[in-house]
């Protein structure tokens, strides 16, 4: 038996096997920490800075809203603007040409991340596209957003160009996110390179946290009213009398027959001469586009209809239902609103004329800035002439009147002038009294010239800028200062009537055989008798120069 | 005691081609599996990169959308053209100001300008044609002028970029007839149309990615979503109007039958929607 020792030995080789694992965990653990870094880097952008570049825009939003809800405010003189919950006057330099005020929210959004500070800059407008005396507000807003995460992940680093400032084109700032998004790491780029936006107050501004910022622009500009439908209430509605009617027609439809002069005559029967458009002959096609939108709208329950109405009926919880009612088109008895009363216009510059004085001139081209005569109240009789009838490019005039008083006498409106009569009493004429020698759709011809006498060709033949006959003659009835007092409008027979009434604060009534070429706003309205009522769709397109409330007319952001 | 003879004792031939093949299955699948993990990650690389690059020209198109007076799209080619006012003021020092807005009348609504601008009221315009006229001569407040050449005009049925060449049938500086750089693509009567300093953007397909111009100048937004589908809708009786794009991309792991490709197309879509809050909305 051969007893031979096993010696063991070891076998240099096997250290290969360690160092290929190793180097296999190595590799493995590259791909890992790169597929690690990767996802980091695009969570970073896609959870973090996506979300906060978004939010940054709701918050710049929310900061407009804010302070297109604050220029709202002007309208009701009971709630300025801009005197509490948290606006103050914007520190000097104010945007130019102020005043403006400014106002921070801040602590909102998730961990309370987002902020916003808005400022709010009144404006005047000197191009006469509205009244100098109207202000228009420019709404800046800047929404914050804290940016979490870790920084700079994925970004470029080309912030710095030259000098301190950053710079915003695509070849110094870098390109894709770092230019859409500019995250302000440790500095506030937006003040350090354009300051307050308009060059001034450059400075380094240290962040306390990375951020986004978004900046956004808003121009709020008046709403005027429009006259959208025949008859609009507050209080109550009954009319028109059981043989009238209520319907429409449209002065700038070039298919109306007689444009120059309507006339009421035997509205069954169509004719040369014949108003034949109106809803009362609904068998004629050719008007009847124009004749159903007589719209009737009350902010009540309380609706009383006397003769068919030719269009839409709204109330404030009445029960008009079709079946009990001559009513052509849609009803909707959930409809509220409401009419702010209608404040005295200001009167400075204007000429307080002698109540004995019959005859005045209105020489102004514009109707933002008329002619202005004060009254201390109208019981003869007044015509307001053109001035400007012999100019051969614009041979048209406005003119403002303010009656301090009341109205019972003759007002007569020259041909080419738009008159608008404010007064703060009572109105009480008959149809004839009110003569308004305006007509649909005024062009101005060249004068073809004579024998002898040459011809005049203006060089520029202006059509009046004003289609509607109606539109030249406008009532507004300013609401007495005095609580519980109602100004009252009353209009009898004889005469026909072109004219709207904007008296918000104003019982009106019609009485006799009249027939109205209108549209009216007031507290309560009540026709009888033979009353049409005859609502011009042109008037839906011409400001009658009240504003019922502002709009946004531009949103722009800035990406500075 | 016998000597051993450890150290000695070598691979038969079979243990050798057997330890070699087993050793190199097991490289070959490392390699392979090295392989295939560098692949998987480039490809996954190459989604999320592509899905960011998406994603930023949708936050692009968005916001240049939403401050835009007017947005064209066209599927052929696949562009959206954006005309957006001029709120900055190069100052020469590439820290450019804010305009001041100003207030203008479109048809019946107050429109706010940052850069003077003019409105011409019931022009007239027909398709193929870079004439286009307006009464001029009969209205007082809508012509074109002489100072109305080289600049932008904007307005329904005129290509974007367009600019007015050469005014005639003046009288007194009152003309009513323009010549534009491009011709009408339809025709229309009682148009209002915007002339003055305003700026282009348009979102294009070239090549592997979408290119981004303003004023002619390439934005660098992306280099690899490939596919731009944009829709707009302008419905006038909502008085509205809204942009729809798509932003798709071909992933690189995409194989087989290109009907396929098609499906790998549709699942990296990126969607929006967004709205005109800028429209200019005159009624006259």
């Amino acid at each position: 038996m051969t007893n031979e020792m096993r010696v063991l030995t070891q076998n240099g080789n096997d250290g290969n096997v360690l160092l290929c694992a190793l180097c296999t965990i190595v590799i493995v653990s590259f791909i890992g920490a790169s597929v690690l870094i990767n996802c980091t880097r695009h969570y970073n952008i896609t959870a973090k800075q996506l979300k906060g570049w978004k939010e940054a825009l709701y918050a710049a939003e929310a900061g407009g809203d804010a302070g297109f809800d604050e220029v709202r405010k002007a309208r009701d003189p009971t709630n300025l603007p801009f005197i509490v919950d948290g606006w103050t006057t914007a520190p000097s330099p104010a945007p130019t040409p102020g005043p403006a005020w400014t106002k921070t929210i801040s602590g909102f959004g998730q961990g309370a991340n987002l902020s916003t500070t808005v400022t709010i800059d009144k404006l005047t407008d000197n191009t006469g596209t509205i009244p100098s005396t109207t202000p228009y507000y420019r709404i800046r807003s800047v929404g914050t957003a804290r940016l979490y995460g870790l920084p700079r992940t994925g970004l470029s680093d080309k912030f710095f160009a030259a000098g301190p400032n950053f710079v915003a084109n695509s070849a110094s700032r870098g390109a894709g996110d770092t230019l859409l998004r500019k995250i302000d790491f440790k500095y506030d780029h937006f003040k350090a390179t354009y300051g307050d936006g308009d060059g001034n107050n450059l400075g380094s501004s240290p962040v306390p946290y990375p951020q986004i910022t978004r900046r956004i622009e808003l121009v709020a500009v008046p709403k005027y009213y429009v006259f959208g439908g025949a008859l609009r209430v507050v209080n109550a509605f009954n009319g028109p009398g059981a043989p009238g009617f209520v319907d429409s027609y449209n002065s700038k439809n070039p298919t109306n027959p007689n444009p120059s002069s309507p006339k009421v005559i035997n509205n069954d029967i169509p004719g040369p001469n014949t108003t034949s458009y109106y809803g009362s002959n609904p068998s004629n096609s050719t008007y009847l586009a124009d004749a159903h939108d007589g719209d009737v709208s009350v902010a009540a329950t309380n609706f009383i209809e006397g003769g068919p109405i030719w269009g839409d009926v709204t109330t404030n919880g009445g029960n008009v239902t079709h079946s009990g009612y001559q009513i052509s088109g849609t009803i909707d008895n959930n409809v509220p609103f409401t009419i702010p009363p209608l404040p005295a216009p200001d009167t400075t510059g204007f000429t307080f004329t002698n109540p004995g004085t019959q005859t005045i001139t209105a020489n102004s081209t514009s109707g933002s800035a008329p002619t202005g005569f004060v009254y201390s109240g109208i019981s003869g009789s007044v015509t307001i002439m053109n001035g400007n009838a012999s100019d051969p490019t614009f041979p048209y005039a406005y003119a403002k009147i303010v009656v301090n008083g009341d109205i019972t006498g003759k007002i007569t409106v020259e041909k080419g002038v738009t008159a608008e009569i404010w007064f703060t009493g009572r109105m009480r004429v008959k149809g004839d009294d009110l003569d308004n020698q305006n007509v649909d759709r005024g062009t101005q011809t060249a004068n073809p010239g004579s024998v002898g006498i040459p011809p005049s060709i203006p060089p520029t033949l202006a059509d009046d800028p004003n289609p509607s006959r109606v539109g030249h003659m406008k009532f507004f009835g300013i609401s007495p200062t005095i609580s519980g007092t109602t100004q009252t409008i009353e209009i009898d027979s004889p005469g026909n009537i072109f004219a709207t009434f904007y008296a918000p604060s104003a019982d009106i009534s019609l009485t006799g055989n009249v027939d109205v070429f209108s549209a009216i706003v007031g507290r309560s309205f009540s026709g009888d008798g033979n009353a049409g009522f005859h609502y011009d769709k042109a008037l839906n397109q011409v400001q009658i120069g009240v504003v019922t409330d502002y709009q946004i007319a531009s949103y722009v952001e800035d990406v500075r | 005691m016998k000597p051993g003879h450890i150290g000695r004792q070598g691979f038969t031939l079979i243990e050798m081609l057997l330890a070699l093949s087993v050793g190199s299955l097991m490289l070959a699948a490392i390699v392979a599996a090295s392989v295939c993990l560098q692949k998987s990650f480039v490809a996954v690389d190459d989604f999320f990169t592509s899905h960011l690059q998406q994603v930023r020209i949708i936050d692009y198109l968005s916001r240049d959308v939403k401050r835009a007076y007017i947005v064209i799209s066209s599927t052929n080619p696949q562009t959206v053209t954006c005309i957006l006012p001029n709120y900055l003021t190069d100052n020469g020092s590439n820290q450019p100001t804010r305009a001041k807005p100003t207030l203008s009348l479109v048809g019946n609504k107050i429109v706010a300008n940052y850069q003077p601008t003019t409105t011409v009221n019931n022009v007239t315009l027909i398709q193929n044609s870079a004439n286009i006229t307006c009464p001029g001569l009969s209205l007082i407040s809508t012509h074109f002028s002489s100072t109305n050449v080289g600049q932008s005009i904007i307005g329904t049925g005129i290509p974007a970029g367009t600019t007015v060449q050469s005014v005639s049938g003046c009288v007194l500086g009152n003309c009513s007839q323009a010549t534009m750089s491009n011709a009408a693509y339809v025709s229309t009567t009682s148009a209002d149309v915007t002339i003055g300093s305003l700026t282009n953007v348009v979102y294009s397909v070239v090549n592997q990615a979408i290119r981004r111009r303003e004023n002619g100048a390439i934005t660098n937004i992306a280099a690899s979503a490939d596919n731009l589908i944009p829709t707009t809708s302008n419905i006038e009786l909502l008085n509205t109007e809204f942009t729809r794009s798509t932003v798709t991309f071909l992933p690189i792991f995409a194989k087989g039958n290109p009907g396929f490709y098609n499906d790998e197309r549709a699942g990296t879509m990126v969607f929006s929607l967004s709205y005109l809050r800028n429209r200019r909305r005159g009624d006259g």
